[in-house]
């Protein structure tokens, strides 16, 4: 017999002991807002699908056709006020992902079309929005909300590097997982498990996460410091200012068509899928063509043309420096839209490990704490409320919003909150724990019950039926798995 | 192009077997159960491989990093549901007492310079080592400044960690705050005196 010897650098119990004291202050301050964005996240990364389900009766089809397009924005134009305050009109063209027509000009203006150019249906979705919202700024203003998303990144980015190196035993414990041990170690294995088989996808999400969210504040103090506070200058070099500056009107349908062919002809590769009207209602107005790039990590490159439809540059974000190409590859590593459908069923599960790393780690400590003499029972309860609350809260305001009762942020919220609270009243966590799945579980069925009496024969279209599926047999699940573990709790009691 | 991702995946597959089936050993290693570990590791580094040859290096890289974490959580997934069945052991948690906290000598004095540390020094130490890249490290535009961004964050992370993680929070604060001040001297002293 060979006794093992580990890989690993041998490291002091000491070490040990104060990374895991580290992660445990961090995991213990940050725990709850973790949740809500590891939640939140992991629900919108299907938030293209989300977006067709709540507005399951536009038309669609995945044919882009730049004479549809036209047809559409002699439309939209003619719905441009005298007073217009908009600078820009979006144009979302349809591809396989997202085979729909839409037309937006400011926050309260969004229409779908169908594939002759005529209006399909509003394409406001307040649902999606609230949880992509809830994700990328907890529902606070814009600036504060994507710093404080951002600090969280960092803070989760040390929680898994604390992690790693308070676990020395790592390559040796690779899979273990006392699942009849004490609760403490049970979960204590599932959370170092998960964290480090997942490790690689939480310090991508983590650090693309902080990216994004700072990205602001890295850009002021680079200008700054480097070019006398002009933002725009210090972001140049990733982003420079190509727009067409020749007045050649503003742009027609068939400046519109004579882009976008212009395009096709010079990379056959690059499939258009957001274009930007610029400048608009103005006689100097342009476009900015965005156009995914096969088989590349990055979210794609953008085009300028000028207002009769005249190729002016390039940003080169897929093929110039590397710091363009990361840059421009940050925001598909973070979504999860590269690979296609099964990549995002992957984000899917790894976002929910993510979800079950933050609750095990708090209750890890809470187990830790009563085993040491030092219960904090209506704390463990409040968590445990939260818990269930967060998902639950979810479903019901994406109901209530859907079927245009209350709007998302209040309902969620408050419903968060309440729930949170309703735990204190329980007679035992484990009890409340119970509760709190079943009620979610009810929450997702109410959900597909309110979509289908909203839309009717619309719910059962190939993306909103494959969504309302998911939804049932989430619930189906969550009812069994709580069903065999209630099982397992009493005949153990 | 798919052929390699199925060779590839088999081969994550494999080395991930490899390494659980020698977990299950519990440290027993003998004859060829001593290579279990690392031909497992090196099956894993060569699936990857194969992604990153099999489409571009960057989206083959995620993609197969992808599968290996799937494939890993799907073991783990078994091995739970295997078990879910059976007793745990219950460890009684007397619920009827009242929360409260267990503070030490110092406590406060500690968990302020460690707020204070995290909230104040470690933001400033880790921008100033993104702009310490910046203003020293050569290349383009564009790649010194997505340099700035991932320091800044790394810096920051890991000045967490030191002070989050050191028993005496007193000279983690200390030495990040020197750091920092030698890292501004070196950014903008130059730019004062031309």
């Amino acid at each position: 017999m060979t006794k093992s010897r580990t890989l690993w650098p041998k490291v002091s119990a000491a070490f040990v002991a104060q990374n895991l004291t580290g992660h445990k202050i961090l995991g213990l301050a940050t725990a709850a807002i973790l949740y809500l964005i590891c939640l939140s996240g992991t629900a919108t990364v299907f938030y293209i699908d989300l977006e067709r389900w709540e507005t399951a009766n536009a038309a669609e089809s995945p044919d882009f056709r730049p004479e549809a397009v036209a047809a559409a924005l002699t439309d939209m134009r003619s719905r441009i006020p005298n007073d217009n305050k908009e600078t820009e009109l979006y144009i979302t063209a349809p591809t396989q992902d997202y085979p729909r027509l839409v037309l937006q000009r400011g926050e309260a203006d969004v229409r779908v079309y169908d594939q002759q150019g005529r209006f399909s249906v509003p394409g406001e979705h307040p649902a999606t929005h609230g949880m992509t919202e809830l994700h990328a700024q907890l529902h606070l203003p814009e600036t504060l909300g994507l710093i404080v998303v951002g600090i969280t990144g960092i803070a989760m980015l040390a929680l898994i590097i604390g992690g790693l190196l308070a676990h020395p035993r790592i390559l040796k414990d690779a899979f273990l997982w006392r699942l009849n041990g004490t609760p403490r170690v049970n979960r204590g294995d599932l959370h170092n498990r998960i964290g480090v088989w997942a490790s690689p996808f939480h310090i991508v999400i983590a650090l693309t996460g902080a990216l994004i969210g700072l990205s602001q504040v890295l850009v002021l103090i680079t200008a700054l410091t480097f070019y006398g506070g002009d933002t725009l200058k210090a972001f140049a070099s990733i982003y420079p200012d190509i727009a067409a500056k020749t007045a050649e009107g503003q742009v027609s349908g068939a400046a519109f068509i004579k882009a976008v062919t212009t395009l096709r002809q010079a990379h056959p590769d690059a499939h258009p899928n957001f274009i930007s009207i610029n400048n608009l209602n103005t006689d100097h107005e342009s476009l900015t063509v965005y156009a995914e790039i096969e088989n590349r990590l990055v979210y794609g490159d953008t085009w300028e043309f000028d207002g009769k439809g005249n190729l002016v540059d390039q940003l080169h974000l897929s093929d110039g420096a590397a710091g363009k190409q990361v840059y421009a590859s940050i925001y598909r590593l973070h979504f999860g839209n590269f690979g296609g459908i099964w990549v995002r069923w992957a984000y899917v599960i790894l976002g929910a490990g993510l979800c079950l790393i933050c609750t095990t780690g708090m209750d890890i400590w809470l187990l830790k704490s009563a085993q040491k003499g030092r219960p904090y029972p209506r704390l463990h309860k409040v968590w445990t409320g939260f818990v269930w609350a967060v998902p639950t809260a979810m479903a019901i305001a994406t109901l209530t919003t859907i079927t245009a009762v209350l709007p998302f942020v209040p309902v969620f919220w408050g419903l968060t909150v309440a729930l949170s609270l309703v735990g204190l009243l329980a007679t035992s966590q484990t009890r409340l724990s119970v509760i709190g799945r079943y009620v979610f579980a009810g929450s997702l069925l109410a959900l597909v019950a309110g979509h289908v009496v909203r839309f009717g024969a619309a719910s059962f279209s190939q993306t909103a039926l494959g969504l309302n599926l998911t939804l049932l047999i989430l619930a189906a699940i969550t009812v069994s798995l709580t069903w065999r573990q209630g099982r397992k709790l009493s005949s153990s009691l | 192009m798919i052929v390699a991702q199925l060779i590839g995946s088999l081969l994550s597959l494999s080395g991930l077997l490899a390494i659980f089936l020698t977990w299950r050993r519990r440290g027993v290693r003998a004859g060829l159960w001593r290579w279990g570990l690392p031909a497992g590791w090196a099956l894993l580094c060569l699936g990857l491989g194969l992604w990153m040859v099999s489409t571009n290096t960057d989206q083959g890289l995620a993609l197969g990093s992808v599968v290996v974490m799937v494939l890993a959580c799907a073991i783990l997934a078994r091995q739970g549901l295997a078990l879910l069945g059976k007793p745990a052991k219950v460890q009684p948690v007397r619920e009827t007492e009242a929360d409260g906290l267990a503070l030490g000598k110092g406590y406060w004095g500690r968990a302020t310079i460690r707020l204070a540390g995290s909230l104040l020094v470690v933001p400033v130490f880790g921008m100033l080592a993104g702009l310490l890249w910046r203003a020293y490290v050569p290349g383009d535009e564009a790649d010194r400044l997505m340099g700035l961004a991932i320091v800044a964050m790394l810096a920051m992370t890991a000045g967490l960690v030191i002070q989050l993680a050191s028993r005496r929070p007193y000279r983690a604060f200390g030495g990040l705050t020197a750091v920092s001040v030698i890292a501004a001297g070196l950014i903008f002293l130059p730019g004062l005196f031309g």
